[in-house]
């Protein structure tokens, strides 16, 4: 069910239920093992809300991603979008969905031809999709340059990718998205490549994409703090599950989950008196996804866990505050 | 005397297009040793360039250099490539390089590596293993993980194996260039408490390069921030952390997300100028919200604007800077 801006009754545009997406590597070390990347992820992301995605390496954060855009396939569970069964499509149809939904990977460094001028790079999109004629789509390039302000934008067309920074190469990759008009973005890590100090420019970009031209972003980050400022709710995930989720300012001003906690206390601060004291870190590393831990998949690593609790049965994600729901048994 | 002390420091790449001047006249100190001195910029500063000085790491394209670098009282620019291996390197200063724990053999054991340079030292065979055993336990690893091979240990376990190669020969001085911007946020945070824990116990002293200014903060007594080629502002920690006085630190300290607060972080924008085409004046001018008339065309000298607290900015120096400006900046 989906209204005419493809919004589904109920205000949702992206609806996960129980979504996995496990892997199966058919060679070298992990052979006849099962990576677990995505276990049993349920999220809702309204139209025009920034949802942010939390969490380390091997999180699964960005598998989450690249299934909810089917650029991975999905072992089991259900994507649905503006009412599609996004898990089903194929061909055109797939195709079709691409229009609606793009993704912003990591490395602009990687993501941009080097022989290709920018304006051909974001022109490929409209021509794979047979949109507009040649002087529609010149047009089309010019005012998605304007829109990420790389100007102006009539000399930026012709100029090669090497003669940028990394900000102004994500903000080509932001622009190349919009080519389609989609409704929906994954951003992937967007500035972690990117000069502290430029961060903030590119995730106002989004904001303001989001604001003014009601886009829904999924902002996937393992930099909790910018959650804090550039997206409307969180999810924190640890290896390949949903440990917390609810309101941005709530999870982060006041973590439930232990490890919310511990990655919030692991940001650094400009703060001149953290030099005399050790920060409070969590101990150890994230676990080989191939051989996540039994109950909760924290536990190894968690300072509060409960003994024969923790280590056999897994938490359920429950809300416990209005709209704040965590995955922990010490708030059951 | 200082502990280590750079004067004039100047650098120049022969490139296609000319001689890139990445270091242009700057000098730093580490007062005493067990302190920590921040270098701070972003990429293409220079900051890793003026540290190379240091280390005399240099590539082939090296141009013109000059200046001055003394360490513990000896001259380090009067000494020879051969001088400077022998008596200086890892012995007295060390580097764990950007990128450092992938740079161990995929090979060969974890382990032999790290003793490698205590064979080279002349350590006897027999000593080794038990020498790198001891090194390992110093940043937190097993025995089991010296006999590892690289692709079985975590980056963290690399990070600290990095370390522990570092500190073989027992060095005072130890370069640290973004140690840690490989890794996930946690296992940065383990990082640093490690290194706080060496610079506490041993009094080792760190030159930390890094683009991010909180991070700085963990370690540093002292803070240099560079931008072009240049010192912006250098002084205590404290005072640069907390009153800013270069719009350009100032701007560094506004990214920075933080957690408590709901103000959105701000941010440069930009990019450090072409360093072949830097601008007339101040070179942060294109850049900055509080340049004035004198900034256009006049570069400014490094200023005294507090107790051993340095800024390179026309707010401070000239006449004419509007006082609103100037408060604006130290607030």
């Amino acid at each position: 069910m989906s209204d005419a801006q493809g919004r589904a009754a109920n205000g949702m545009l992206v609806e996960a239920r129980e979504l996995r997406v496990h892997f199966y590597p058919r060679s070298g070390l992990f052979r006849r093992s099962v990576v677990k990347a995505v276990d049993g992820i349920s999220l809702d992301i309204a139209s025009n809300e920034i949802v942010a995605v939390v969490g380390e390496s091997g999180s699964g954060k960005t598998t989450l991603g690249r299934a909810l855009v089917r650029l991975v396939p999905i072992t089991e569970g259900t994507v649905s979008f503006a009412g599609i069964n996004v898990a089903g499509l194929e061909g055109d149809d797939l195709k079709a969905y691409r229009r609606r939904a793009q993704v912003v990977f990591q490395d602009p460094y990687a993501s941009n031809s080097p022989f290709m001028t920018i304006g051909d790079q974001l022109l490929e999109p409209l021509a794979v999709h047979g949109i507009g004629d040649p002087s529609s789509r010149r047009e089309a390039v010019l005012r998605a340059l304007e829109l990420v302000r790389l100007t102006p934008a009539s000399d930026v067309v012709d100029t090669y990718p090497h003669t940028m920074s990394g900000g102004q190469r994500q903000r080509v990759c932001i622009a190349r998205a919009l080519m389609l008009e989609p409704e929906f973005i994954v951003a992937d890590e967007p500035v972690s490549m990117i000069d502290a100090s430029s961060r903030a420019e590119i995730l106002s970009l989004l904001r303001e994409l989001q604001e003014r031209r009601g886009m829904t972003i999924l902002y996937i980050t393992h930099d909790i703090a910018s959650a804090r400022h550039f997206s409307d709710r969180t999810l924190v995930m640890y290896l390949g599950t949903a440990v917390e989720a609810g309101p941005s300012p709530a999870v982060i001003s006041e973590p439930l989950h232990p490890y919310t906690q511990g990655l919030i206390a692991a940001v650094p601060e400009p703060d001149p008196a953290n030099r005399h004291s050790l920060r409070s870190v969590i101990p150890g590393e994230p676990p080989n996804a191939t051989a996540a831990p039994s109950g909760c998949p924290f536990h190894t690593r968690c300072p509060r866990a409960i003994p024969g609790t923790c280590e056999s049965v897994r938490p359920a994600l429950k809300e416990v505050r209005p709209g704040h729901a965590v995955a922990c048994h010490l708030y059951e | 005397m200082a502990f280590l002390e750079a004067t004039d420091l100047l650098l120049e790449y022969q490139t296609p297009r000319g001689a890139l001047r990445a270091v242009d006249h700057v000098s730093f100190a580490i007062e005493e040793p067990g302190e920590t001195l921040g270098i701070i910029g972003e990429s293409g500063s220079g900051k890793t360039s003026m540290v190379s000085l240091v280390t005399r790491v240099l590539p082939r394209n090296t141009g013109r250099v000059g200046g001055r670098i003394v360490y513990g009282g000896r001259d380090l620019t009067a000494l020879s490539a051969e001088q400077y291996r022998r008596t200086v390197r890892w012995s007295e200063i060390a580097v764990v390089f950007q990128g450092a724990m992938n740079s161990f053999n995929p090979v060969l054991r974890v382990g032999p590596q790290v003793g490698e340079r205590l064979l080279l030292d002349g350590m006897p065979r027999a000593k080794v293993e038990a020498e790198v055993e001891r090194l390992f336990e110093l940043v937190g690893l097993t025995a089991e993980v010296a006999r590892a091979y690289p692709h079985e240990l975590s980056g963290g376990m690399k990070q600290r194996a990095a370390i522990a190669s570092a500190l073989s020969l027992n060095p005072s001085l130890v370069i640290l260039d973004e140690p840690t911007s490989a890794l996930d946020v946690s296992v940065q945070a383990q990082i640093m408490n490690l290194l706080k824990r060496l610079k506490w116990e041993r009094g080792l002293s760190y030159l930390f390069i890094t683009h991010d200014i909180a991070l700085a903060a963990d370690l540093a007594d002292s803070i240099a921030v560079v931008h072009a080629g240049e010192l912006r502002e250098f002084g205590p920690a404290d005072a640069v952390l907390t009153s800013p006085r270069d719009p350009y630190t100032e701007r560094l300290l506004a990214s920075i997300p933080r957690i408590h607060g709901a103000q959105r972080p701000g941010f440069l924008t930009g990019a450090p100028p072409d360093p072949m085409d830097r601008p007339a004046g101040c070179r942060f001018r294109p850049r900055c919200p509080r340049a004035f008339e004198p900034c256009a065309t006049r570069p400014p000298e490094l200023v005294e604007v507090g107790d051993r607290h340095l800024a390179r900015c026309w707010l401070y120096a000239d006449e004419s800077a509007p006082a609103d400006a100037r408060e604006g900046a130290s607030s």
